[in-house]
């Protein structure tokens, strides 16, 4: 029947993954050392995979790698010039200290009402000048450009096709929170050249080997985008914890509430699903400090994990937050909790002695013996992951709500089973078990579960749609849809005309509508009275195709 | 690096707009009246910047209900679960001031609770519960006495947290708002200056209808702040009405988004709260992100709302000078509160009163006789009578808190002597050991708390 193609770019090692499209078995797998080369090890990875697999029954493939954003991190961007419609507010200062942005004139309010109207003229100069200047890529956003896209529209009027690429912030999100939007905007132009660039470079390639299924990146929600309709490489950042929650949720069928906790070298991530979706941010991804609108999991990563160094501090013993190197046993220049896996027998890599010596000046300081400073280590470690674990939890149930039936009747998280991914993961269970006091499983695979997860992700998709009956207009800013309705038009009619809307969009961005399945997430219904008048309805939706996985990975085989 | 700026005062906000309550379809206090602001503060993106933390409310409990109201005929009967959680909304700022996590605390809940007395019979002036003395005699439960000033800036009168504070010198009470001879409720005079136990720690100041961003910044300047400073309190709360605003349907007054701000800055108060304000789509979206931003030390010289033109605010000469002269007298009249004490009570043993209250929509009218014990040790005790006909005729004894031996035995006494046969509820608030005895009323449905 076919094969889905899965390689993930993890900060130690690049995985792919081939799974068995009829049978949801793993057909093949490798892993090669990530390089500082991430397109070169993931071509590597794929072409492992390609030896194994007969080229013509690939039906996808699916790449999860953070080559794009690592841009924003390395601070190596390409200038956009920014162009801000910021209205009254806040003060908009903290959004203009990058060295080509434009505060202009021009306003709505919060129904979408226009306030100021644009200067064609300001804005004509200033896109000259960002020609003059030899800018490429441009952002535009404006306060409320979601209720009423026009201002940003008369930039793309005025700017035409002059620039490479220009990116309109009401096309990114149709959810509020403007200085979110406008990041998100100047993150897009800004990654623009260096992710269609890679977009070309992955399709020459794939294509070059003969494969000519459809080619996918994963986001951060953890689901799949077709690489040639994802415009926004920003959506692309945190593609590893997204595609090992994908992976858990691909390896494990879990009704309830599953913690997925994924122990690398450096971090240790910690994720939850829910009935076998993965919770979201309310807001969005933070990408190096970056806060953007892009729809992310939610995820929260410490710094400890296998290869961090131990190391005492003021008579107490420590766990990261710094990984120097392999463990000991491997030649590393430090202790780390793998060693203590090491000397405790439990794992047998590298060299014993190597591990042993590394531990000797921590057991002298703390007159204990390596044995027992092992078995403190990998406590340590557990603890921190329990500790968080439980920040994540209360974080989850501390989330505001606006209404009494939420407030009331809403629904507290407290998961029951945690699913361990991750190189070495099976080794740390019985003290990550301890730790968090629930049973702790490890699928089969947990070492490539990224790459499963990848392999298998779905296309998913958010629109927000605003009707304001009052004012005769319907907004869905993700598809694109700006319309006048009728006073008569209903939340029946919105929400229909919604998911019609979602499942254009759906097709547009390759879903297979097998198993299609959108749903409406959150909707709310105001009347609009004006004066002592009612003079129409608000009504607004948010509805999804949520991250899901095309099928489960089989335990045996 | 287009990073979130950061606020220079740590302010945490209770954001509870209760979308799906309402007193009433059409009514002002409807679902939508915070939908607008939420817009706003979301596309701001308030709650991004560092050093502004959303809280989510908790729930207020009966306790903490009868600590401060006798609710007829029962906390079942008129207390809602928005009200529980409006004034939870309140109670969750105020902890985590107290707490010190945050300097400053902002509770942008409703219902809203300034027209809410002790005895509770139905909605007035769209309140149940006072949800800043729920807030507060919760507060000094957890924390220990506690010196506080209650700055009211709501357009309306706040007779309700008035009346309930109107015998305690420990709470200073002020209140700014539109003249009462030209608004709801009608009260507020300078006249109105506390109980014996209270004497001057009440003070009104009823503003010209008109009055704009100049009066209000000029009476802050020149009587509350001058009053706070010799007030000394540990703790200053802002009831946070926003309907002095020029575009409210419900008032007449001329204050802007900015002129809030500005008020907010200058009074520099620990809690905001929450209360009127009713032009939900002009106004409170300005005012409260202002209001925000204010309390969290951030610039507010963006915060213009669409309507605004230079001349919104412009008020008379004769206001300028109506409110010079009121400011002077009332500062003479709280520096001289003494002397006037000896005046008004002299040697008298028992402060006796009586009054008529309306429930407005609840459509109960009410008559109360009160007597308070002129202590000399204490605030003195309380006995209040309260009749309304064809509901129920009902006792309410409280002893305040640091109340003498002497009171308690008027009090214990009063309690046990008052009858059920006489009295359909008699509700005894022991403050000083933070318990309710009652007698009579209905048997209790069930539960006593419905959410639980």
């Amino acid at each position: 029947m076919g094969y889905y193609i899965g390689i993930d770019v993890g900060g130690t090692h690049t995985d792919g993954v081939a799974v068995d499209v009829s049978t949801g078995r793993v057909a093949a797998k490798v892993k090669v050392e990530t390089s500082l080369d991430l397109y070169a090890c993931s071509m590597a990875a794929l072409e492992g995979i390609l030896d194994k697999i007969p080229t013509d029954e690939v039906k996808r493939v699916l790449f999860s790698t953070t080559l794009v954003t690592n841009a924003v991190a390395t601070g190596t961007l390409e200038p956009p010039g920014l162009i801000l419609m910021a209205g009254p507010g806040m003060n908009p200062s903290f959004l203009t200290d990058t060295p080509d942005c434009h505060l202009i004139s021009g306003a709505m309010d919060h129904r979408g009402r226009e306030i100021v109207p644009v200067d064609k003229g300001e804005i004509s100069r200033i896109v000259d000048n960002f020609l003059l200047k030899g800018i490429a890529v441009v952002a535009v956003a404006g306060k409320f450009s979601g209720r009423n896209p026009s201002h940003e529209l008369a930039v793309k009027e005025i700017a035409g096709d002059r620039f490479d690429y220009l990116s309109l912030s009401h096309n990114l999100s149709g959810a509020l929170n403007f200085p979110r939007r406008a990041i998100t905007a100047y993150l897009s132009a800004a990654l623009w050249r260096r992710h269609s660039n890679f977009i070309s470079a992955i399709t020459r390639a794939v294509r070059g080997h003969g494969v000519e299924a459809p080619l996918y990146l994963l986001q951060a929600d953890g689901g799949a985008a077709l690489a040639e309709s994802l415009e926004n490489g920003a959506e692309t950042a945190l593609s590893g914890p997204a595609a090992s929650i994908m992976g858990a949720d691909a390896m494990r069928s879990f009704e309830g509430e599953l913690l997925t906790l994924d122990i690398g070298g450096t971090t240790t991530d910690i994720a939850m699903l829910i009935n076998g979706v993965p919770l979201l941010e309310q807001q969005g991804a933070t990408i190096s400090g970056y806060k953007t609108q892009i729809r992310s999991l939610y995820n929260r990563s410490i710094p400890v994990g296998g290869d961090s160094e131990v190391s005492v501090n003021a008579g107490e013993l420590s766990v990261g937050p710094k990984r120097r190197g392999k463990a000991a046993a491997l030649g590393g220049p430090a202790p780390t909790p793998t060693d203590a896996l090491i000397i405790l027998g439990r794992y047998d890599k590298g060299d014993v002695n190597l591990s042993r010596e590394a531990f000797e000046p921590i057991s002298r300081e703390l007159s204990l013996t390596i044995e027992e400073v092992s078995e403190r280590v990998l406590l340590k470690l557990a603890e921190a992951i329990a500790r968080e674990a439980d920040n994540f939890v209360n974080e989850v149930n501390s989330r505001p709500v606006y209404t009494i039936r939420e407030l009331l009747h809403g629904h507290k998280v407290a998961p029951t089973h945690a699913l361990l991914v991750g190189g070495p993961a099976r080794l740390f269970v019985p003290y990550v078990e301890e730790a968090l006091g629930i049973p702790v499983e490890v699928p089969r695979h947990s070492d490539v579960a990224n790459a499963i997860g990848a392999a298998v992700s779905r296309v998913s998709l958010e629109v927000n749609a605003t009707a304001d009956t009052s004012k005769g207009d319907l907004s869905i800013p993700e598809a694109g849809v700006y319309r006048k309705v009728k006073s008569s038009y209903s939340m029946g009619n919105l929400q229909k005309e919604t998911l019609k809307e979602l499942e254009t969009l759906a097709r547009a961005h390759g879903v297979t509508m097998k198993g299609y399945q959108p749903e409406v997430v959150e909707s709310e219904s105001f009347n609009i009275i004006e004066g002592y008048a009612r003079t129409g309805s608000f009504h607004r939706i948010r509805a999804q195709v949520r991250p899901s996985i095309l099928c489960k990975i089989k335990e045996s085989g | 690096m287009m990073k979130f700026p950061k606020a220079g005062v740590k302010t945490g906000v209770v954001f509870f707009p209760a979308f799906d309550w309402a007193i009433s379809a059409n009514h002002p206090e409807r679902e939508e009246r915070l939908l607008y602001t939420r817009d706003q503060i979301f596309e701001e993106g308030l709650f991004d910047v560092e050093g502004i933390t959303e809280y989510p409310p908790s729930l207020a409990t009966v306790e903490d209900v009868e600590r401060v109201h006798l609710c007829l005929p029962s906390p079942e009967k008129v207390v809602t679960s928005s009200h529980y959680i409006s004034a939870g909304g309140a109670i969750a700022v105020g902890e985590a001031v107290m707490k010190g996590e945050v300097e400053r605390g902002f509770a942008l809940v409703r219902p809203p609770g300034h027209h809410a007395t002790r005895v509770v019979r139905g909605l007035r002036g769209f309140c149940v519960i006072n949800i800043e003395a729920v807030m507060l005699e919760h507060l000094r439960k957890q924390y220990g006495p506690l010196r506080v000033a209650i700055i009211d800036t709501d357009c309306h009168h706040g007779d309700g947290t008035q009346e309930v504070y109107w015998n305690d010198p420990n709470t200073l009470f002020i209140s700014l708002h539109q003249d009462g001879r030209t608004l709801y409720p009608g009260t507020g005079f300078p006249s109105e200056f506390g109980g014996p136990g209270g004497y001057g720690a009440t003070l009104n100041i009823p503003m010209p209808p008109g009055t704009g961003d100049k009066g209000y910044l000029y009476v802050i300047d020149n009587f509350v702040l001058p009053v706070l400073e010799d007030f000394k309190p540990d703790l200053i709360i802002n009831s946070a009405g926003q309907d002095n605003h020029f575009s409210d349907p419900l008032t007449n007054m001329s204050l802007t988004a900015k002129g809030y701000a500005e008020l907010t800055r200058r009074l520099s108060p620990h809690l905001a709260v929450l209360e009127g304000g009713y032009s939900v789509q002009s106004a409170l979206p300005y005012v409260n992100t202002g209001i925000l931003l204010a309390l969290a030390g951030l610039d507010t010289s963006n915060v213009i709302e669409p309507l605004y033109s230079p001349e919104v605010s412009v008020q008379s000469k004769k206001t300028d000078e109506f409110l010079k002269e009121l400011c002077d007298m009332m500062l003479y009249r709280y520096e001289s509160r003494k002397n006037l004490f000896e005046e008004s009570f002299g040697d008298k043993e028992y402060h006796e009163t009586t009054k008529n209250l309306f429930h407005d929509e609840a459509g109960i009218s009410e008559h109360q006789r009160e007597k308070t014990r002129i202590c000399r040790d204490c605030p003195g005790v309380t006995l209040l009578a309260t009749s309304a006909p064809g509901y129920s005729e009902d006792y309410l004894i409280t002893l305040p808190l640091g109340g003498c031996p002497k009171c308690r035995e008027v009090a214990e006494e009063a309690f046990q002597k008052a009858s059920t046969d006489e009295f359909d509820t008699i509700l005894f608030q022991d403050r000083p050991n933070d318990v309710t005895l009652k007698k009579g009323g209905p048997k209790p449905t069930q539960t006593r708390s419905r959410w639980l």
